[in-house]
């Protein structure tokens, strides 16, 4: 989530969420795990 | 052939890489990825290292080369997000002249391998025999 982070503390918040749902898209499973749940609340937040 | 597919672990993105058992278990045994070596060894398309997200997929790519073998690469979602700043993409794979694939593919180019082997050397990608 570093990328995305980064972008975001950027002020660049569309990209982040952009970043972000692009990396998230590739996941099929482990949706309870920090790093999806993370991403999720994250892309939620940037809505 | 039988397939014994690894043990999903959650949180990561588990693909299927098939190739002859010679580069197989060079791969397991912590051989980086090797620009000369896809260029030398590309049947069709351009050279890279493509994973695949379903193992039947890899298991054909593996035939073409048989004898075969199969590594799964499990990449942690820090992996994912670094690959793709660096050009990795994701696609469905193209069909053959006589086969539908039932995936996609993860497709490394040349000029990601460096990337691609500094993140399994940290742990961010992990491999073990698929095959």
């Amino acid at each position: 989530m570093s990328l995305s982070r980064l972008s975001q503390h950027q002020g660049k918040t569309e990209h982040a969420r952009q970043l972000l749902t692009a990396v998230y898209e590739w996941f099929t499973e482990g949706f309870d795990t920090a790093d999806l749940q993370e991403a999720k609340a994250l892309l939620e937040q940037w809505g | 052939m039988t397939t014994q597919v690894v043990e999903i672990t959650t949180g990561s993105l588990t693909t299927f890489h098939d190739t002859d058992i010679v580069s197989a278990r060079n791969l397991l045994q912590g051989s980086p990825l090797s620009a000369e070596e896809a260029a030398a060894r590309k049947i069709d398309g351009p050279p890279g290292f493509f994973l695949a997200t379903e193992v039947d997929d890899a298991v054909f790519f593996a035939l073409r080369r048989a004898p075969g073998g199969g590594v799964a690469f499990r990449l942690s979602f820090q992996a994912v997000e670094t690959l793709q700043a660096v050009g990795v993409i994701r696609r469905r794979i193209p069909p053959g002249k006589t086969i539908q694939f039932l995936g996609d593919e993860v497709v490394i180019p040349l000029e990601a391998f460096g990337v691609f082997n500094r993140l399994r050397e940290t742990g961010e990608i992990a491999v073990a025999p698929a095959l």
